[in-house]
């Protein structure tokens, strides 16, 4: 039997996570390239509108996507039974995938972009492009676990 | 009859890899912070060849197959194999997530208080600490836990 706190405390239906888990992967490339391609000049004020206003969207989609699959990512091992310890495993094997992936393309880039004179991030870009990618990682396992979660009834909830 | 390495010679192949990328990066910090600019040559060559030898390591130990580790498919992996496997990911999350972040939050540190960033070379090192671990620790945590074969 499940203990209350470990059930998912807001109702989505899975449709609705999906989109969730889109807008949170469209939002990201968004606010990256603007910030990237914002002058210099007037880096810090746009940057720091443009980057509190992405923290605060991605962390209300997060949490409330965290807050609809349950236990399942910040679960401690004996709160899981054995469905939501398959699905943990098979979240965190897709979402380390996947960040495997991004990491190769990009190195794979940055090598060729050096030798053949592409463009590659400069000074505050290339922070830019790392505190992209720490939140994108961040929240990779519960958007995979919404993403690919069962719908579920709402009654059980 | 194939015969896998044992779990001796496993681990020194992940301390090979894992240690030549550490030292690249804190031979990185160094040049970035204490050494003087005469020995920048010598340590930029020991970088490129700690990068060298990082990077060789990391194509043996991708190669799962031959090192009689728990990788595969779901389909060619038995129960406890499916459990292993599973677990070293998660772990490698945690540990790829943990160090990402600590390696941005020093990165971020240094540059509101120098302003400045490191030259390429050391730049290299520590991109390099953060591929290698999301694309062999997995395989790395599993050589490293794999036990021996009974009567090995």
């Amino acid at each position: 039997m499940m203990k209350a706190q470990d059930l998912p405390k807001v109702y989505l239906s899975k449709n609705l996570r999906c989109a969730l888990v889109g807008l949170q992967y469209i939002l990201l490339p968004i606010s990256t390239t603007l910030m990237l391609s914002t002058p210099a000049k007037s880096w810090d004020w746009i940057m720091l509108v443009v980057f509190v206003v992405v923290m605060a969207a991605s962390m209300f989609v997060h949490t409330t996507l965290a807050l609809s699959i349950g236990n399942i990512c910040q679960g401690r091992l004996d709160r899981l039974d054995e469905r939501e310890r398959t699905m943990r495993d098979a979240t965190f094997v897709t979402a380390f995938e996947i960040v495997k992936a991004v990491l190769s393309v990009a190195w794979i880039y940055g090598v060729l972009a050096f030798f053949l004179g592409w463009w590659l991030p400069q000074g505050q870009q290339i922070w830019i492009l790392l505190w992209m990618f720490a939140m994108m990682a961040y929240g990779l396992p519960t958007s995979v676990a919404a993403f690919t979660m069962p719908e579920t009834p709402r009654d059980s909830i | 009859m194939i015969t896998f390495p044992l779990q001796r010679k496993r681990r020194q192949l992940v301390g090979l890899c894992f240690g030549s990328a550490i030292m690249t990066v804190v031979l990185g910090l160094l040049k970035l912070l204490v050494l003087p600019a005469a020995l920048d040559l010598t340590l930029s060559l020991l970088i490129v060849l700690g990068l060298v030898v990082s990077f060789l390591a990391m194509l043996q130990l991708l190669q799962g197959h031959k090192l009689g580790i728990s990788d595969g498919p779901d389909a060619e992996l038995d129960e406890r194999q499916l459990q292993v496997r599973n677990l070293a990911y998660l772990n490698a999350y945690r540990i790829l997530a943990a160090l990402v972040v600590l390696l941005l939050a020093g990165a971020s540190v240094f540059w509101v208080y120098v302003r400045q960033l490191p030259d390429s070379i050391a730049l290299t090192s520590f991109f390099w600490l953060i591929i290698l671990t999301a694309v062999a620790l997995p395989n790395a945590l599993l050589a490293w836990l794999e036990p021996d074969p009974v009567g090995a």
